[in-house]
This record gives C-alpha cells, structure tokens and sequence, in this order.
C-alpha cells in the first residue's frame, strides 16, 4: 500500500484500494472564519450538540481578521461563541494565532498517520507531517465535527521521486511549482502526490509549502513519509501520540513522477493559473507594484529568513509596495525578536499581524485594475487578489524579496548570486 | 530470596516516589519522568523533597513526609544531591540514608556503548554490586598510628546479590563474571567466591567464571566486550562500575538502580553539578535510563524500559546530544530539547 492508503487502512480497520470508498474517523477537524459560520449552521441543522472531541477541533480566525469589517467580524463572533460554547482549546483568538495551516503545525495539533480534514483547500498542508488531509466543503465538515468521521474516496497515488539537492535559491515552492508545471492545475485529480527519494535536502517549511500547494495539481493531499526532520519539528509539540506509517517498498503506484532538484532554477507561475510555470530569470521586464511575503504557504519562519536575507541592507524599489506577513503571533514575535523585523522595516516593507488577507483578494493589500503583483501565495486565478484586471506571479520568497528590491520579476540569484552568502 | 526482579505492585498501578534532590537533578528528572509517564501512562508520580536544598530550607535532609511517600510507592526516582563541602550538623548523607533504611542490598550500573563518535563499540555490560557490607560497613578505628578497617562479608549477603546476578543474567547473554581477590583475602574474598559459585550450580544455564579484581581492571580497560554480567563484592563494584562507564559515554550517560526487596532506588551516577546547574545543559541521558532501569528490571515492565531505551538510543543515533557529549556542533541540545526529542521517538510508537 502507499502511504495514503497506509493512512486510511490504519483508520478503516482494514486494507483499502484505491477508488474504493470508506468510513473513517477522523483525527482532527479545523475550520476558519469563512467556512466556521457555515459548519456550523449545518451542525445545527443535523441535530447535534456537542462537538465529537472538543481537544481535535480547531477554530481559526484568519481570512478576514483582524475583522475588516462589520460582515467579517459577525462571523467571527459566530466562531468564537460557538468554540466558548464547546469548549473548543483549538479556537486561536486574534493575536495568539495566525494563520491556521502554519499554526496547527507549529501547534502540534496534526501529527504523523492521522487523518485530518478542514473546511479550507489548502488543509492538505499537514501532509508535510505524514497526516492525511485535506479540504472539504463546510457541510461534510459540520458531519465531521458532529461525528469525528469522514467518508473518503481512497485516492489513487501518484509518487513525486525527487533526486538531488536543490541549488541554493530554490525553495520548496520553485519544487511544487514545477511540478504543478508538468502535471498541471487538474493533472492529479483524484489523487494523493508522495514524495519520496532525496527528502534530507528539503527542510521541513519547505515541505510544508509543497504540501500545501498539491490541491493545485487538482491532488487530494500531498503526503511526505516521516523521517528525522519531521520528527525534530514535532517534538516538544505534539499533543498526543501518534503513529509513523510508511509506503510499502513495492506500493502500486499509479504514476511515478521523478524531479531532479539540482536542475531546478526559482520559478514563477503567471497569470492567471498556477500551471503556466517559467523560470524567473527567463520572464524578461516585467514591472510590479506590489510583493506579498506570507500566507500558508511562503509565511513560515524559512520563507522569512531567506527573504530577510535578500532584503537586508537593500530597499524596497520606490514604485513597489511589499507586504510581509508571518503566518503566525509566533513567528512574528521571533521576527522582532531575532531582528528580521528591523531588516523589513528598514527595507520600507509593511510589516503585518498575521492574516490570509490578500491571499484571497480579503483586505490588507488589494489589488487596483491593472496592478501586478509577485506573491508567495497559492493561487493566481484571475481577480485573486483584487480587481478581475490585476494580474499575480506565484513565486517563492526569494524571487519575491528579490523582485520587491529590483521592481521587476526577478531570479534572486541577480541579486545574490549563485551560492548561498 | 526471589521476589527481586520481580513486578511489585502494593496499588492497582505502580507508584514512583519521585525526588529530584538538588542542582541538576531538578532538571535532569522531569525528563525522565515524561519518559515513564509516554510508556507507562498508569504510573502514579508522588513528588517528595530530600537533599541539601530541602535541609537548608526545613534543616532535615529527609522530611518525614519523604518517607511516608516513599511508603506508600514501588520504586523510587531520584535526581542528584548536593554534598556541603565542610561538615554540616545534622546533614546526614541522603542516599546512604536511604540505601540502609530501604535496604536497598545491590547496586546495578549497567554499560553500554552508545551511539556517539569515536566511542568503541559493543561493549553491553551490567556490574552488580553488593551494597551493603564489604569495608563499607563502617567499622574504622585507629590509634593515630594504626587504622583498621573491617571487611564484613557474610554468606547471606553473598547469595542474595549473587543470585539477582544470575538472575538478572538469564534476561541478558547469560554469562557471569565472579570478581574477587580470594588469593589475599582467603576468608572474605573466599566467602564471596564460593558462595557465588554455589549459588552458580543453581543456574546451569548461566555461564559462571572468575576474575582476580586487577586483572578485572585491566581486562576492563582492554576488552570490555567479554564481559557481560560483572558480580562483585561492594568496594570492587565502586571501583569496577565507574572505569567501566568511560566506555559509556561518561558521568551523563551512566545509569544506576539501587535493588531491595520490594524496593528500588534509580539514580543517575553523576552529582548535582553545581557548576552548570540552572544553566538547562546537563545531560537526561543518565536520568532516563535509570528511569527505564527502575520500570524494566524492579517492575518487570521490560517491554516498557527497552521502548525509552531505544528511543533514546534512536535520538542519540540521529546526532542529537548534550555538550557533554562528542558530536556536531549544530546538533548541540539542551536539556530540555534532548527531552523531547527522545519523547517525540517514544510519542511516535515504533519506526515502521
């Protein structure tokens, strides 16, 4: 079996195919404040009155917060009474959380061989951390939280052979980004994507980030084996037990995809698909107004390093506006503490409190008709982040802190150079 | 005489009086305490005071509660006390306190090689001490020009810590080396000897030998693979057990279980360190594993033991480890971290 299938067989009581369809409880449950109200009501409407488990539910307010406006706090008013309600531990309130794929990680919320599912799309994140997950609508959430389970379709599995150690300007996100380059945004519908082969050159934030991103190949879930780095990030976190699963040496899979990371160079997706995937250096003069740094999946404590590293001691172009926002209250606070903030500052970037906010075209950095932006977000379908004529490059922090210095979409290594300073 | 060795439970669960004693000690335990509670969730923790911290602060070293905690529990974890440099009225010396009136009769320090650079491998051994009499019964006299020790050996005493070392050395690879020096001492050492080997016919199945306790020390120097179970009279043990724990990776490694019957006290050899005490970088190493030495061998909870001792095995393996230790620079932990990182190993069930 594959690990997916490890996964859902370890929680199905039995061996599992894929295509077939099961019953499982589930681990965890999260929502946030856009899809919460939704579950909610539906929690109401199916009868129910407590919450499974209320230790393995996770509330977060994060797209809309700090609320922007009256609609947006109402729905978190409507999350927050409804965790006081359960007694919800996983409701984060603002300024003690973040964002909710970076936090419940660092939480030590989801963990190895658990089966997480979330009223969010990139809940896929945990797979990082060897958890099943992945986003569902609010209605299936609401019967996940009444029920702690789940039906699932058991994917089929499609493994991603990485080889080699990237150079030294490529992150996780130029990895995912060529991927999605060659399967496309619905090449692994249906699909769960392993990862497997030479992981020990990928720290885990960029794992998180590849993870994150594999609902944009269309995938179920994007899953990594446990091993050393995924271990060292969940002890002192992990709230529970839990337990290491493994893919079978002779798992069927149904593709096998092989990456050789020493050729990747950092990458960007243009407009307005994640799949229209070229390397950054290759793109020629394109102008931007604005650079966004964070999100679920480039505002981890890696993806703010590199970029101070690129900023610190330059400036943010005159006609460029950079946003950086780490994922969580954490990493904010570890930013000031470790001097990451004064680099971001000095640089004249906008330093925010954790949010989604411009991610999902929400607040805090909207995009007027016409504007371009380089992002470290998800998605860059059109009017993502802002007016329908706007345009987004997915790139990861480093093209993006490399690209805010120089007010033009650029390979860091412009900047920087080849090797690592 | 066989009840050592074997599970002991006065409650529905084991108790374990818990004392970390002074300096390090309150930062080496917790972690073993978390180890024992990961394995063991049904293990019941009574905290209790005792040491040179508790006598400055009550002016008693073991308080009266202290021992009515360690009354009403199975075993006992202790950290590390402090001993005052200059004599102290009224200090009385905590762990020979407790050995005597716990009759705590043999002394476990087990060696094995761990995996750390430039340390020599396959060294697996278990010295087992007699603890109670020996020259340390404290009989001493001198007239300024003649000091006399007395060396008390008695056939009780010999067979009860010999046959916990047969014992204990059918769980292990079945091989007991008696070390004596009968050649000299014809009457005590011989005592010793002939009693180990008489309690040996009971233990066909154990292979039995002897060693004259210098050639002991030098065969511990140059090959320590052949030994496995090391039996000795008390003052040898001392000596033996110590020069043995250099192959263990040093004082933050080397675990000891004081045995009783129905009693069990499991300390880490090293002292409170009051020189990095506070500073959170001792090592847990020693403190664990005599945790998992107080679970494995007096509860008979082996399965249980061995999952914290590879788990700590498994961290060390990784890298991960205590300035105390050889290894990278960048995988240099703290107290706290190494922890739980063997507790994320323990958390995570077994690999595969």
């Amino acid at each position: 079996m594959t690990l997916a299938e490890r996964i859902i067989a370890a929680h199905a009581g039995r061996p599992v195919e894929p295509g077939e369809f099961v019953e499982v409880p589930v681990d965890f449950v999260l929502a946030n404040d856009i899809t919460a109200p939704l579950a909610i009501q539906a929690f109401r409407a199916l009868g129910a009155k407590r919450v499974f488990d209320p230790a393995r539910v996770a509330l977060v307010p994060d797209h809309f917060t700090p609320s922007k406006d009256v609609k947006s706090a109402e729905q978190c008013r409507i999350m927050r009474e409804f965790a006081r309600e359960q007694r919800i531990a996983g409701y984060f309130e603002v300024g003690r959380g973040g964002i909710e794929h970076v936090l419940l990680p660092e939480a030590g919320l989801v963990l190895p061989g658990e089966i997480a599912v979330g009223a969010d799309s990139h809940t896929c994140t945990y797979g990082a951390l060897s958890a099943f997950a992945t986003g569902m609508g609010s209605t299936d959430i609401a019967y996940a939280l009444a029920k702690g389970k789940t039906w699932l379709r058991v994917p089929k599995t499609i493994r991603v052979e990485l080889r080699g150690e990237p150079p030294p300007w490529v992150m996780g996100k130029d990895v995912v980004l060529h991927l999605i380059g060659e399967v496309g945004v619905s090449g692994a519908n249906w699909c769960a994507l392993e990862f497997g082969g030479d992981l020990e050159g990928i720290p885990l934030d960029d794992r998180l980030a590849i993870a994150n991103m594999a609902v944009e190949a269309g995938a179920t879930t994007g899953l990594f084996p446990p091993d050393e780095a995924v271990l060292e990030y969940i002890a002192g976190r992990a709230r529970r037990p839990f337990t290491l699963l493994f893919p079978d040496p002779d798992a069927a899979y149904y593709e096998v995809i092989e990456i050789d990371l020493g050729e990747l160079r950092p990458l960007v997706a243009q407009p307005h698909l994640p799949e229209n995937v070229v390397p950054a250096e290759e793109l020629g003069e394109v102008r931007i107004d604005q650079v966004v740094i964070g999100s679920c999946t480039g505002g981890r404590w890696r993806d703010l390093l590199v970029a101070a590293e690129i900023l610190k001691g330059r400036k943010v172009h005159p006609e460029v506006r950079c946003l950086v926002i780490p994922g969580t209250q954490e990493l904010h606070l570890r930013a000031v503490r470790e001097g990451l903030a004064e680099v971001f500052l000095s640089a004249g970037a906008v330093l925010s409190t954790p949010t989604c906010g411009p991610c999902l075209g929400g607040h805090m950095g909207i995009l007027a008709a016409g504007e371009r932006a380089v992002s470290t977000t998800n998605r860059n379908f059109r009017g993502r982040m802002g007016h329908p004529e706007s345009e987004v490059y997915l790139a990861s922090p480093a093209v993006a802190a490399a690209s805010a210095v120089l007010g033009r979409i650029a390979s860091p290594e412009e900047l920087m150079g080849r090797g690592k300073g | 005489m066989s009840r050592h060795a074997s599970r002991v439970t006065r409650h529905g669960s084991n108790r374990i009086c818990v004392i970390e004693g002074d300096g390090i000690g309150h930062e080496v335990v917790p972690a073993a305490v978390e180890a024992l509670r990961t394995v063991a969730p049904d293990l019941e923790f009574v905290p209790a005071e005792a040491g040179f911290e508790c006598f400055e602060k009550r002016g008693v070293a073991i308080p009266e509660e202290t021992w009515a905690a360690i009354d009403a529990s199975d075993g006992i974890l202790f950290g590390a006390i402090s001993a005052p440099s200059e004599d102290v009225p009224g200090y009385e010396p905590v762990i020979l306190t407790l050995r005597q009136r716990l009759r705590l009769y043999a002394n476990l320090r087990p060696t094995v090689s761990p995996p750390l650079p430039d340390l020599r491998q396959g060294v697996d051994l278990l010295v087992v001490r007699e603890n109670t009499e020996g020259l340390y019964v404290g009989r001493e006299k001198s007239d300024g020009e003649t000091a006399v020790a007395e060396r008390v050996i008695t056939r009780k005493a010999s067979e009860r810590i010999a046959h916990l070392a047969f014992t204990l050395a059918r769980r292990r690879r079945r091989k007991v080396t008696i070390v004596h020096k009968a050649n000299v001492l014809k009457e005590t050492c011989g005592l010793f000897r002939e009693t180990a080997f008489r309690v040996a016919e009971g233990f066909p199945d154990v292979e039995a030998g002897e060693m004259l306790v210098d050639a002991m020390a030098m065969w511990l120097a140059k090959a320590p693979e052949r030994f496995d179970v090391v039996l000795t009279p008390n003052l040898f043990g001392d000596i033996l057990s110590d020069e043995a724990s250099v192959w263990g990776g040093g004082l933050g490694m080397a675990p000891s279980l004081n045995l009783g019957e129905g009693m069990a006290l499991a300390e880490p050899v090293h002292g409170s360190a009051p020189d990095i005490a506070g500073e959170g970088v001792a090592n847990p190493v020693a403190a664990i594993l005599s945790g998992a030495m107080l679970l494995g061998i007096h509860l008979g909870r082996e399965e249980e033991a061995k999952r914290i001792e590879r788990a700590v095995w498994e961290t060390l393996a990784a890298g991960y480890h205590t300035p105390d230790l050889p290894g990278e620079e960048e995988k240099v932990v703290n107290t706290e971290r190494l922890g739980e990182l063997v507790l994320a190993r323990l958390e995570a069930g077994p690999w595969g």
